[in-house]
């Protein structure tokens, strides 16, 4: 990365330029899409659309190592959640009915509220760094990983911490809880059955 | 959760089924590999299988058996080796067939079609009684119909019909598969010689009873060019033989 | 890297990935067969029944495209192509032969090919939600459950590799391969192949397709050529996955006269391998669904992890 004191500027687009920004266009109208579509299945296919839009941004950035990293965990792990999800509880083929949002308007505010601050910390942060797209690749994994383990380990450390007692926080609540859980699964059978009986 | 009960029940089974196939060595052979096992197993389960024994046993299964000769019967290109008792098809020896209507009758689902009628015949010494018989005009039987049950064939008391295992007669429409004597008829050719006896069976009743008489009269012929009394004599070995 | 390198390379892979899977299933044809004591497809082609798959192929195309009434058309008619594509994309950075036998060189190659392998599941979910049918609903459940439980043990069993080599480039590992590493990633190579053979839904891992209870899992409602492309998918499958293990865990291209010959081992690796997975479903029965994430999570997990730990260990002893 280098400074860019009158450097390439933006009114003669590369041919790298131009696709990242087609690129961007067609991950924010996916992403637009995601959020205002009324079909709930559509929308998390239509997050793989932005996701995936995300990652080739990554990788025009010549950022390989977080790009695939970004396939891996998000396209093919967390997608892949959130239909499991969608198909364990409804999902429901066509429009869902309770998918418009009723709180739409504050829905907007934060997010726009959340799209400003990124984008004024991310602007304010780059200000004038300039990725060299055809010389060594500034993302390779070696790069990322000296980063990662050089300079930012800390918050890289207390990231895994956090990650670790979201897990066991998980599975406490997940655990049945001997006796008393056990009896309150057989009361509401009961119940149930109960019910079907009237 | 099903298989070791499914085990146990194989464990209880095995030695039944051994002792009813004890007949055949074969049969036999294999019960007693099998049974080892069923015990190493027990006492494997009594011990501590080494992991994986049983995956590995699984496998050398499937490998052994694909180095093996495979089963299939390619048909249309060879002709499968039949056994000569196979119930392919019925055959007519028309020669033998006095249409007595017994297998028409004993038929479970009637189909065997026979239509026959009474000639007379000139008596055998002059001044007898003409005699009377029965002239097959039509035998035939509808395999759509039939089921192969085989009882026309035990029950025919001189010989007429006969499995053969000639297989090749399905037909596109349902009412041609009734077939008439002149087919029955071929089919007869196809029958196959009867197996041959063991070593040390005895005789059918027919030959016994032929040799039996034969060897009368030829006692009786020794008896008479020797003058003596040899026939208990020539008695004995036919007895012994048969 | 010239215009014509590209296009050579680009139309070696397409051949590979045209080729080689229809090689895998009609090997696992006969094999199968022979080893139930059958002789599997014997007409098409005239000699041994070589042509079958091709035969299938005419066959899928003639048929009739159906989308159920009930079904999401567009998400259902674009899952075969996002069910196959994936492995298309893999083949491009497996190594062959040493010296540039790759058609791209990735810097982080393993997470290129284990991201993009998982993004072939999405087709069968695709597929499964799309079909409106509620045994492909089920198998697009069980496909999601699996793929969930057996990401993990897979991406630490080949970050295990990884570790041993210092890269994640395909080709850098072969580079500093030995052959100790073979005892040394034993268990990492078990639990890959494990992990893979249950990512591909193969028996005995293959309940999400199990067709004595839910018909054919997600790809029930399928007909024709969207059926084909699914079954390609799953022999595409196969080869990529195991070249991986080969590239991984055997060696690669490593072997005598590796030099000249180096394509030639990898082939061969991926084959043996190949065949293993065919005998895997001909010999095991199907597991069940709590026995398929017992397994994973009780079993797989563990043994990658003392596998990490080893090479970690390993690793800094020498």
């Amino acid at each position: 990365m280098t400074l860019a004191a009158g450097h390439p500027g933006f009114l003669s687009p590369t041919g790298v330029e131009v696709v990242f920004l087609l690129v961007g266009l067609v991950t924010l109208g996916a992403a637009i899409v995601t959020v205002t579509t009324r079909q709930l299945v559509h929308a998390a296919l239509w997050l793989v659309a932005a996701l995936g839009g995300v990652a080739v941004e990554y990788l025009l950035l010549t950022a390989e190592f977080i790009a695939w990293v970004q396939v891996l965990i998000y396209v093919g792990s967390v997608v892949v959640l959130l239909l499991f999800g969608l198909m364990l509880t409804r999902a429901p083929i066509g429009r869902s009915p309770d998918a418009d949002a009723t709180r739409r308007w504050p829905a907007l505010v934060v997010a726009l509220a959340a799209a400003g601050t990124l984008v004024t910390v991310v602007v304010d942060a780059f200000r004038s760094t300039w990725v060299e797209v055809d010389g060594a690749v500034a993302g390779a994994s070696k790069v990322t990983g000296v980063a990662l383990f050089r300079h930012w380990v800390l918050p890289f450390e207390a990231l895994s911490v956090l990650l670790l007692a979201a897990l066991v926080g998980a599975i406490v609540l997940s655990r049945r809880s001997g006796d008393g859980a056990g009896r309150t699964g057989g009361r509401r059978a009961d119940e149930r059955g109960g019910k079907g009986r009237s | 959760m099903s298989r070791p009960g499914r085990h146990e029940a194989q464990g209880s089974g095995e030695p039944e089924d051994g002792g009813s196939s004890r007949g055949s060595q074969h049969r036999h052979d294999r019960h007693d590999r099998h049974s080892s096992d069923v015990e190493r197993g027990n006492d494997g389960s009594k011990e501590r299988k080494v992991f994986g024994t049983g995956l590995a046993k699984g496998l050398a299964v499937t490998l052994r058996t694909m180095t093996r000769r495979a089963v299939t019967e390619h048909y249309p290109e060879a002709q499968p080796e039949l056994p000569p008792r196979t119930r392919g098809v019925i055959g007519l020896f028309e020669e033998n067939c006095t249409v007595c209507m017994l297998c028409a009758r004993e038929c479970p689902d009637w189909c065997i079609y026979i239509d026959s009628h009474k000639e007379t015949v000139p008596p055998a010494a002059p001044g007898g009684r003409e005699r009377s018989r029965n002239v097959l005009d039509r035998f035939a039987i509808d395999f759509a119909l039939c089921m192969y049950c085989g009882i026309c064939i035990e029950v025919c008391p001189f010989d007429a019909l006969f499995w053969s295992p000639e297989f090749e007669y399905a037909e596109t429409d349902i009412h041609e598969l009734t077939h008439e004597r002149d087919k029955l008829r071929a089919w007869m050719w196809t029958v196959p010689e009867p197996p041959a006896l063991d070593e040390a069976a005895e005789d059918a009743k027919e030959l016994a009873t032929a040799r039996r008489t034969a060897d009368k009269l030829a006692a009786q012929e020794r008896a008479e060019a020797s003058g003596g009394r040899g026939a208990q004599g020539g008695d004995g070995p036919g007895e012994g033989a048969s | 890297m010239d215009a014509l390198d590209v296009t050579v390379r680009i139309v070696a892979v397409l051949l590979a990935f045209l080729v080689l899977p229809l090689l895998v299933g009609q090997t696992e044809h006969k094999v199968m067969a022979h080893m139930q004591g059958r002789v599997g497809p014997m007409y098409a082609g005239g000699f041994h029944g070589w042509a079958q798959l091709v035969a299938d192929g005419v066959k899928f195309a003639q048929k009739e495209d159906i989308v159920p009434a009930g079904a999401d058309r567009r998400v259902f008619q674009l899952a075969p192509a996002l069910a196959l594509l994936p492995y298309l994309l893999v083949l491009v950075a497996i190594p062959v032969a040493p010296g540039g036998g790759v058609a791209q060189a990735l810097d982080a190659g393993i997470f290129f090919v284990l991201a993009v392998m998982g993004v072939g599941i999405l087709g069968s979910l695709m597929g499964g939600w799309a079909s409106a049918n509620k045994f492909s609903l089920l198998g697009g459940l069980r496909t999601a459950a699996q793929l969930m439980a057996y990401e993990l043990p897979m991406l630490l069993a080949a970050a295990s590799v990884a570790m041993a080599a210092g890269t994640l480039s395909l080709p850098g590992i072969l580079g500093v391969w030995e052959w100790w590493w073979l005892p040394w990633q034993l268990i990492g190579g078990v639990v890959f192949f494990t992990a893979g053979l249950a990512e591909l839904q193969r028996p005995p891992f293959d309940a999400p397709v199990a067709d004595s209870e839910i018909i054919f899992g997600a790809y029930t409602e399928y007909t024709g050529l969207r059926f084909a492309l699914f079954l390609l998918a799953e022999y595409a499958g196969i080869v990529v996955l195991s070249a991986l293990t080969a590239v991984l865990f055997l060696g690669g291209w490593h072997g005598p006269f590796a030099d000249g010959l180096g394509w030639l081992w990898t082939l061969l690796k991926t084959g043996v391998l190949a065949f293993g997975v065919i005998w895997l479903r001909v010999s095991y029965p199907r597991l069940r669904e709590d026995q398929i994430q017992r397994l994973s999570w009780t079993v797989l997990v563990p043994l990658a992890l003392v596998q990490i730990a080893l090479t970690g260990v390993v690793k800094v002893v020498m």
